[in-house]
């Protein structure tokens, strides 16, 4: 998905992959299926907010591999719900993943992670070297 | 997809004029997703609402109009990238008359509004005695 991504032919498309490289220096999620993800980076870390309504903290996992990140997990029917009748099933169910390539400055020794509201946030902290300094005028 | 990522400079350098000026922030209605859930005595609806919290949540019914309306808190305002829906979301339904608003209850748990809405008794189902 990611060298799909970077062909030449994908790139005449348009603004949308240009921005995308301009922003995060060519990486981008490599599924685009699964809950929906947010991403922002800040001078100390990235960060990525994931919208999981209705999951449980036991049923989320987060996996950060040099790279990559990974979060996985699933939403679970109610007992009582499944004794009754379903009218709509319009949203998020069963079992889910998202995949997101990590830029090379990710450390994965250094990710937190907090689900607030139905949303997951995992933050990874940049390398040391990444980080800006402040640079003492001698 | 492309256009909410193009930013078309003529019109940002562009003559404005008061009327530009007044004009609102434009802040998207979201359809939120919903799963409704029947037993014999109750209704259930359960709205994804993700990143809302209670406080920001509004449900409210009139004439078996049940309305639910929920706005996010911002959590940024820089992402490089973004999918989860920002905005208001709004959603009505039309309630059956069998249905007593009058106990309906409503809870806002991990981004899911849950409510629930009993059948009126005397449209529950009972177990009559059966006197000797």
């Amino acid at each position: 998905m990611f060298e799909l991504a970077r062909s030449p032919q994908r790139r005449a498309v348009g603004t949308f992959d240009q921005l995308f490289d301009e922003f995060f220096g060519g990486w981008r999620p490599t599924a685009p299926a699964g809950p929906a993800l947010n991403w922002l980076e800040t001078p100390a870390d990235y960060r990525f907010e994931v919208a999981v309504p209705g999951v449980e903290k036991s049923d989320l996992s987060i996996e950060a591999v040099q790279g990559r990140l990974t979060i996985a997990g699933q939403r679970r029917t109610r007992s009582s719900e499944q004794e009754s009748r379903q009218f709509t099933g319009e949203r998020l169910q069963g079992r889910f993943s998202r995949s997101v390539r990590l830029p090379d400055n990710a450390d994965v020794g250094e990710v937190t992670a907090e689900l607030t509201n139905g949303i997951l946030t995992v933050s990874i902290a940049k390398t040391a070297e990444a980080k800006p300094r402040r640079i003492e005028i001698q | 997809m492309s256009s909410a990522f193009t930013s078309n400079p003529e019109t940002i350098q562009g003559e404005t004029t008061p009327v530009d000026q007044a004009t609102p922030i434009e802040q998207p209605i979201l359809v939120p997703e919903v799963a409704v859930f029947e037993t014999e005595r109750s209704l259930t609806l359960e709205i994804d609402v993700p990143g809302v919290e209670r406080d920001q949540a509004e449900v409210t019914v009139e004439n078996q109009v049940l309305t639910v309306s929920a706005s996010q808190s911002t959590r940024h305002d820089d992402y490089a990238h973004e999918e989860i829906p920002s905005g208001r979301f709004v959603r009505t339904f039309r309630l059956n008359s069998r249905l007593d608003t009058g106990a309906m209850s409503a809870r806002l748990d991990s981004g899911v509004l849950r409510i629930e809405i009993p059948l009126a008794s005397h449209h529950q189902p009972r177990q009559i005695d059966i006197s000797s």
